[in-house]
């Protein structure tokens, strides 16, 4: 009977290995090696690739700039979030419903659809060109999923436990700091991962408001071309911009896997 | 105080010393065949013109027309900006500069025009030509025992070259892109442009030539043709176009492929890959006895922001790019072929190229597909693909084109 | 004077009265309870006086200042939860210590406090342990030592005891009624659980929707009750009712005749009442005779829970020490009228 499991589950293991293998394997080709021979193995290995993406392709600046931003944007989007979600699931004041159906609401729109206004709006407030505007356009983008999702799950916490803090004395931003935000860890942990990967993965916001220096996908996608793309320079790069990624999930495995977990099981 | 307002306006206009940073967005500055012909723009400029600077901004080439749109309708736009000739450039004339008069002695050396320009004047600097022709690999016609040397002149060649292939039947005879997108345009072209007279060029462009006509539709049909005595390959493909086709061409999968003449020079890719001894190249023929012609447009041109604040030393920048003094250097990097026809090509080495650029000089008509309008070419893409399943016949796919609007 | 005390104290939500102008004082030291079914509005009412909800109307006063707009912290006052409300990132000695860690006490300080009411709940081995690795009775204990550590005037208990089970339940009452005893603090408590009430009690409040229906010590409540309401509340089995008509000679209970109690009040023949006897006073030998059927016989070991039909078919419960009773079997019971309470159809008591 385990077989019924095992086989779905190695294809599926080589589905997500595959991928990875086939990056790798084409970013030590060169252009020639690789169109000539797409899908077989390297045959003399080269990191000519890896050094260009990192310096000719600025991928080793970009990196950088990707750090911080992504950094930037996720710590405030935890922290933001947990305060709003906090303030939506607990505390009681006026049009605390609407308010929170306005956020649902703003869910629903795509990027795509308020591109202008917020350009305009990035360039009115002197934005444009600044990692902090970045940091500040992720968060305002990204947050609303945050909230509904700090609410969705502080809901489900005893509110006594607010109550409890605030016989304890504690003032509201105590309550929050000491108690809503370790309470909240495996919710923050869950959009910490996700934040993470949607910053480091997004173009097109970056595209527009970091026009001199760029972010490290951006880099990415301006390596394939309009006609041709040179495949084992644009693999060198992803691989180049994945480390980052994977080296953060080989680090917080555990804490991941448990986040997840326990988000499942309480879920 | 008139006086005064004047006087301090010359002044400020004599006066170079306001360091001016010029921002141009383009979607290729950072590809490595073109980076040193970008370079080469700004050193010159910025020797011309001292404190000012150019600031080259590239964007990834999906993106570009989102973010250019995004930024011009929010009055952040560049100053200058680059554009595909055709469709893609007039939808975007109504943020450009109009720059009739403003060219000097430049005007009269630059060829591709028409696709930058309306009615209402030339909107943008071209600084390249693109045109289709077909490239054959000649070591695959040895094998199918053909004479590599005799490219075929007519359609009737061309089936006795693809009637060797499938006898053969080792390899294809024409290279298929992606069958799920890309389309037909390139074939749609080629075809036109030995089939059609300038009048019915013209027509089409004005669309005033029916996709019901019996001049469209006649290039329809030999595309369905073509599928049914076997010219194509088989099966799905699972990449884009140019990586799937002309990598498989590379390869020498294929025996003839519809390639592109400039910006990406297939002759130089090919000749490198194949070698240029193997690398063949003729003028597509269409059907019926019309001598073939090469389908020609300007490929890409520089736009200036009409909003930008420093848009007489835009016009400037966008001179530079387009002498030809700097686009040598294009050229000799990357194959391009430039829209300046004071450009010196003597130094080609590449047999095929020599043969291209022979023709260019006599036998350009213009480039059918890039009068269609973004909606139209979306269409084209999904008829052709039901054209070739045999879902629809070609006079249904004929009529639903003529549904879609220019 | 009262330590706290209410004054028309009414509280609505969304337009709604839970709580209809509540009057009540209570005293120093005094061991409250507030008790009755759920949805009488005894956990709002608490809610109110620790300041977790807004008094609409009426005032608040604790030790002689008004407090209706006071925070919660400050009001002198520690809550244990119904459901602890325990911070579960937290050890027993963290839970306990927040608040004086809220405000900033010193840390010799803190740690006196903590050992203190470590020592007195008997928590000392538990301090580094979170409440996920607690038993209920465990973490109740860490609830109430996070209470103590605050060292306040007075206690509040919002239903501590329902979350643990029956034996604990017990165990625990007992330990509350120590720590009164040890501490000698004002306590509110809440519970739904008259034996809760009964035991703990100094003086119980009983609610009724929203309303005070009485306030007295346990066995006021017990011997006294002001209406049917507290009568039936009060006592477990409840007391049994029985449709009485006023007769000239006395009372007619279906087709028993009994004599009427003394009362000062002069009731009218033909009138319509209620006769409520308890359970343990139906195990007499003499006194007035109700020939019952029994239905069902519960045995407890020292009492049994005899449920039995009269021949009018209403139903009623006695408590026998003895009893040879069987299910079906015929069986007289008996009570003296003097313990019997009178009500009207109403629920009012008639004395």
């Amino acid at each position: 009977m385990h077989w019924v499991v095992a086989v779905p589950m190695a294809l599926l293991a080589l589905s997500c290995v595959y991928p990875v293998f086939f990056t790798v394997n084409n970013a030590l080709k060169d252009n020639k090696g690789y169109i000539l021979n797409r899908f077989g193995i390297v045959q003399d290995p080269s990191v000519q690739n890896f050094v260009d993406a990192w310096g000719r392709a600025h991928l080793g600046e970009y990196l950088f700039n990707s750090v911080t931003v992504t950094l930037g944007a996720v710590v405030l989007l935890l922290l933001t979030s947990s305060l709003a979600g906090f303030a939506l699931a607990m505390l009681r004041f006026p049009f605390r419903r609407v308010l929170f159906i306005v956020i649902l609401a703003s869910l629903m729109i795509p990027v795509q659809v308020v591109l202008v206004p917020f350009y305009r709006t990035m360039m009115g407030l002197g934005l444009i060109n600044t990692r902090f505007g970045l940091i500040l356009a992720y968060t305002a983008f990204f947050l609303p999923f945050c909230v509904y999702l700090m609410t969705a799950f502080y809901s489900r916490l005893p509110r006594e436990m607010v109550e409890a803090a605030r016989m304890d004395g504690a003032t509201l931003l105590q309550i929050w700091w000491n108690i809503m935000l370790p309470m909240g860890r495996p919710a923050l942990l869950t959009l910490g991962i996700l934040n993470t990967l949607y910053c480091w993965n997004d173009v097109l916001i970056s595209l527009l408001v970091l026009q001199k220096e760029r972010t490290v996908m951006v880099g990415i996608a301006a390596l394939r071309g309009e006609y041709t793309t040179n495949v084992p320079l644009l693999c060198a790069g992803i691989a180049l911009a994945a480390a980052p990624i994977i080296l953060l999930y080989i680090f917080f495995q555990r804490q991941i896997v448990d986040g997840i977990a326990v988000g499942a099981v309480k879920g | 105080m008139k006086t005064l307002v004047l006087s301090l306006a010359l002044v400020t206009t004599a006066l170079p010393a306001f360091a001016t940073e010029l921002t141009v967005w383009d979607w290729k500055s950072g590809d490595p065949a073109a980076a040193a012909y970008f370079a080469k723009a700004k050193e010159v400029f910025e020797a011309a013109h001292p404190g000012d600077t150019i600031s080259y901004v590239m964007q990834p080439n999906d993106q570009y027309y989102t973010l250019l749109g995004t930024a011009l309708a929010s009055d952040g736009g560049p100053d200058l900006f680059l554009l595909n000739g055709g469709a893609q450039a007039r939808a975007r004339f109504e943020n450009a500069l109009p720059l009739d008069g403003k060219l000097g002695d430049l005007a009269a050396n630059l060829a591709g025009t028409a696709d930058f320009s309306e009615a209402t004047g030339l909107y943008a600097v071209p600084l390249t030509i693109q045109g289709f022709v077909v490239y054959y690999n000649k070591a695959l016609y040895a094998d199918a025992g053909l004479d590599p040397a005799a490219a075929p002149k007519t359609w009737d060649d061309l089936a006795k070259v693809c009637a060797a292939f499938i006898a053969k039947g080792t390899a294809p005879c024409i290279a298929l892109g992606n069958k799920e997108g890309f389309g037909m345009e390139f074939w749609f072209s080629a075809i036109a442009a030995s089939l059609w007279t300038a009048q019915e060029q013209a027509d089409f462009a004005a669309g005033n030539l029916a996709w019901t006509s019996p001049q469209v539709v006649a290039v329809l049909q030999g595309w369905v043709d073509a599928n049914a005595a076997g010219w194509f390959p088989k099966g799905a493909n699972s990449t884009a176009k140019f990586m799937d086709e002309y990598e498989g061409f590379m390869r020498g999968e294929t025996g003839n492929t519809i390639g592109l003449i400039s910006d990406v020079a297939h002759w130089k890719q090919f000749d490198e890959m194949l070698g240029a001894e193997n690398v063949g190249v003729f003028m597509m023929p269409a059907p019926g006895g019309a001598a073939a012609k090469l389908p020609a447009a300007g490929g890409i041109g520089y736009a200036v922001n009409k909003k930008s604040p420093n848009a007489d030393l835009a016009v400037e920048f966008a001179k530079t790019l387009a002498s030809a003094e700097v686009l040598q250097v294009f050229f000799a990097d990357a194959g391009a072929v430039t829209a300046n026809t004071q450009m010196d090509t003597s130094s080609v080495t590449s047999e095929a190229a020599k043969t291209i650029f022979g023709w260019l000089a006599t036998e350009t008509v213009p480039m059918a597909h890039a009068n269609a309008s973004a909606a139209q070419l979306e269409e084209l893409h999904r008829q052709s693909q039901t054209l070739l399943n045999g879902e629809v016949s070609v006079a249904d796919a004929a009529a639903a084109m003529d549904k879609v609007g220019k | 004077m009262s330590q706290i005390v209410l004054n028309n104290l009414s509280k609505r939500f969304a337009g709604v009265e839970v709580l209809h102008e509540v009057s009540l004082s209570i005293e120093k030291g005094e061991f409250t309870v507030f008790v009755g079914p759920s949805g009488c509005g005894k956990s709002t009412l608490l809610r109110c006086i620790a300041g977790l909800e807004e008094i609409t109307s009426g005032t608040l006063d604790i030790g002689g200042t008004r407090m209706n707009d006071v925070d919660p912290a400050a009001r002198g006052l520690a809550m244990v939860f119904q459901s602890y409300a325990l911070y579960p990132h937290m050890t027993v000695a963290q839970n306990m210590s927040f608040g004086l860690r809220m405000a900033h006490r010193p840390k010799a300080e803190i740690d006196a406090k903590v050992a203190k009411a470590a020592r007195i709940l008997q928590l000392q081995p538990l301090l580094d342990r979170k409440p996920a690795a607690l038993s209920g009775g465990q973490r109740q204990r860490v609830a109430i030592g996070r209470a103590i550590v605050r060292d306040p005037d007075v206690f509040l208990f919002d239903e501590p005891l329902s979350n643990l089970d029956a034996e604990l339940r017990v165990q625990t009452r007992v330990e509350i009624a120590k720590l009164h005893q040890t501490l000698g603090n004002t306590i509110i408590y809440v519970t739904h659980d008259q034996t809760e009430a009964m035991t703990l009690a100094d003086k119980i409040v009983v609610l009724r929707a929203g309303r005070i229906e009485q306030v007295g010590t346990p066995m006021h409540l017990y011997d006294d009750p002001d209406n049917a309401f507290v009568a039936g509340f009060i006592g477990s089995p409840r007391m049994n009712f029985l449709a009485a008509n006023v007769t000239a000679t006395g009372l007619q209970l279906g087709q028993v005749t009994a004599p009427l109690p003394a009362l000062a009040t002069t009731l009218a023949v033909g009138q319509q009442m209620q006769l409520g006897i308890r359970p343990e006073h139906l195990d007499q030998t003499d006194g007035v005779r109700l020939p019952v059927t029994v239905e069902v016989v519960e045995h407890l070991g020292a009492t049994a829970f005899v449920h039995c039909r009269l021949d009018s078919g209403e139903t009623l419960v006695a408590e026998q020490r003895e009893t040879a009773a069987r299910p079906g079997a015929r069986l007289d019971l008996h009570f003296d009228i003097a313990r019997a309470r009178l009500f009207g159809t109403d629920g009012a008591r008639v004395r």
